[in-house]
């Protein structure tokens, strides 16, 4: 055999192991720098005396600065900058009955969905292209059925929503909007990062807005692959309430962020979104607190009045100019909050109603 | 690898375990490129304490641009060289370090090795640094040409010189005393 083979073979094969003690003592090192680190203090552990020194006089530093800033903003008045937390958004949307989710794809300027949710009401409506239509669905819970109607047809499909859907369904209504990757944050994984972005090009994007980003590590069922999320939110800080959302992920830590998609959210009230279903689908919604589970919630109305040329493009203006003007809609969050592709379809209709060119509204 | 990033991002976030598991990852080898550079295990053990310390005190800011095993492994190689570089490394016999070990079970073998590695370590010594770091990291470290070029930031035919002088020089120094 070749010698020179052998020395290629015996350098790979040299091979040193750390002492015990050796490891031990790296380790407990270690863990001090990292303790220190996760403190944000200066990181200056293992380094020499000189950077050591160094440290310390930026430190001093920095404590002069603190103290002269606090002293200015006593004196002047001013208040600190208070951070909004991730579990203050939740609060917030918690409380929030009617909402309106555009969602777009990344460097789109067209939602591919937006969805108005009541739960007030009861009702859900989409707006989204299927089957190369863009179509309204309407989720009527305390009818039990589904309304579809294209945005340039005047026909109306309904569908009577088997029971266990319906269960269902009216759950996504009750849920999170969609809107937060988490609908409890108690799911939010362990090691999640919450991070205020202080870029004044990105607040531009809303103005008025603060902007944070959370971060998080998402496994699979096995809990070995793994995926890079981020979640970067636009809030207003007089509300907490969440006005933008941006989603992006990465496979690779060392990656940048792909951009996927984001969310444009408005706050209608339950009239707002009453008078878009009925100028929609020519229905009256009342208060489901007024008339219960009542077939009767929504009411077929004026079909006797006639309906003036081009009325469906003008319904179509009124919505897009409603979207445009509330900036509402929603995402592929499908799966998030319940996508209508769940509801109707051949398999689970019970009856089927078409209204062929109704007239007026 | 998507293991190795789990275990980044859990030390980024502060977890000692993850800590933990990247040092018994990484330490031998690292140990070993140390030790075979610097013909020094006591100077090797500064240089892997040294780069684990600064690498957990980094670790919310880390960014890797590589996978984590040339990270650590450049890491090493840039403190043995600021060692060189500031005279601060003196020559300690390797066989004053830990043991030195072959993935053989028979003892004869083993010895046999150990012979073989403190003759490769000496004569490894005697070869200029540049042309040592190139032999170990691309056969002890399994590194590419490409990526010790980036290391050295120096062309790739030059790492691939400075490769085939420095075994065309152990060869002369070992001399057949490397045996099958």
């Amino acid at each position: 055999m070749n010698p020179l083979d052998h020395i290629e073979r015996a350098i790979k094969r040299l091979h040193l192991i750390t002492k015990a003690e050796t490891d031990q003592r790296i380790l407990d090192d270690a863990f001090a720098a990292l303790e220190k680190s996760g403190q944000k203090q200066p990181h200056h552990i293992g380094r020499s005396a000189q950077r050591r020194t160094l440290g310390i006089r930026l430190v001093e530093l920095a404590s002069i600065a603190a103290v002269i800033l606090v002293v200015f903003a006593l004196f002047f008045g001013t208040p600190a900058a208070k951070a909004v937390t991730l579990e203050q958004i939740y609060q917030a949307l918690d409380k929030v009955r009617n909402i309106c989710v555009a969602t777009f794809k990344a460097n789109k300027a067209e939602p591919y969905q937006q969805v108005w949710t009541s739960q007030t009401l009861k009702v859900k409506l989409f707006k989204e292209r299927r089957e190369g239509k863009m179509q309204f669905i309407l989720w009527d819970i305390p009818n039990g059925v589904t309304k579809t109607k294209s945005v340039y047809e005047d026909s109306v499909t309904t569908v009577e929503i088997p029971a266990d859907r319906l269960t269902l369904m009216e759950k996504s209504i009750g849920g999170s909007f969609g809107l937060v990757p988490f609908s409890d944050i108690n799911n939010v994984p362990e090691g999640y990062q919450w991070s205020c972005v202080e870029d004044q090009n990105v607040e531009a994007i809303i103005p008025g807005t603060e902007v944070y980003d959370l971060t998080w590590l998402q496994k699979s069922t096995t809990g070995t692959a793994v995926r890079f999320c981020k979640w970067r939110v636009f809030v207003d800080p007089a509300t907490n309430l969440p006005k933008r959302a941006e989603w992006y992920h990465k496979l690779k830590i060392e990656e940048e962020y792909i951009f996927d998609t984001f969310d444009e959210v408005t706050y209608p009230s339950e009239s707002q979104i009453q008078a878009l279903i009925r100028k929609t689908f020519g229905l009256a919604v009342d208060s489901g607190r007024q008339k219960g589970n009542s077939k009767d919630y929504f009411t077929e109305v004026s079909h006797t009045k006639s309906k003036p040329p081009g009325c469906h493009r003008v319904i179509a203006g009124i919505i897009e100019g409603c979207a445009k003007d509330q900036a509402c809609t929603k995402k592929d969050k499908s799966a998030r909050a319940g996508a209508p592709a769940a509801v109707g379809g051949k398999e689970t209709t019970k009856y089927v109603k078409k209204t062929k060119g109704r007239e007026g509204l | 690898m998507l293991e190795e990033e789990r275990l980044i991002w859990e030390l980024k976030n502060g977890d000692k375990e993850a800590l933990r598991q990247i040092y018994m990852n990484y330490k031998d080898k690292l140990l070993t490129i140390a030790a075979s550079l610097l013909h020094d295990s006591y100077a090797a053990e500064d240089v892997l304490h040294d780069v684990f310390v600064s690498f957990a005190a980094d670790a919310g800011r880390l960014e890797l641009r590589v996978s984590l095993g040339s990270y650590l492994i450049t890491s090493v190689v840039n403190r043995v060289r600021d060692r060189y570089r500031k005279k601060k490394h003196h020559v300690v016999e390797l066989d004053k370090a830990g043991p030195i070990v072959s993935d053989s079970c028979d003892p004869e073998q083993s010895a046999m090795f150990a012979e073989d590695s403190q003759l490769l370590a000496d004569a490894l010594f005697q070869l200029p640094l540049e042309q040592r770091e190139t032999i170990i990291l691309h056969l002890n470290a399994g590194m590419k040409f490409r990526e010790i070029a980036q290391i050295q930031r120096i062309p790739m035919s030059t790492a691939q010189g400075r490769y085939r002088y420095g075994i065309d020089k152990l060869r002369t120094i070992l001399n057949g005393k490397v045996k099958k």
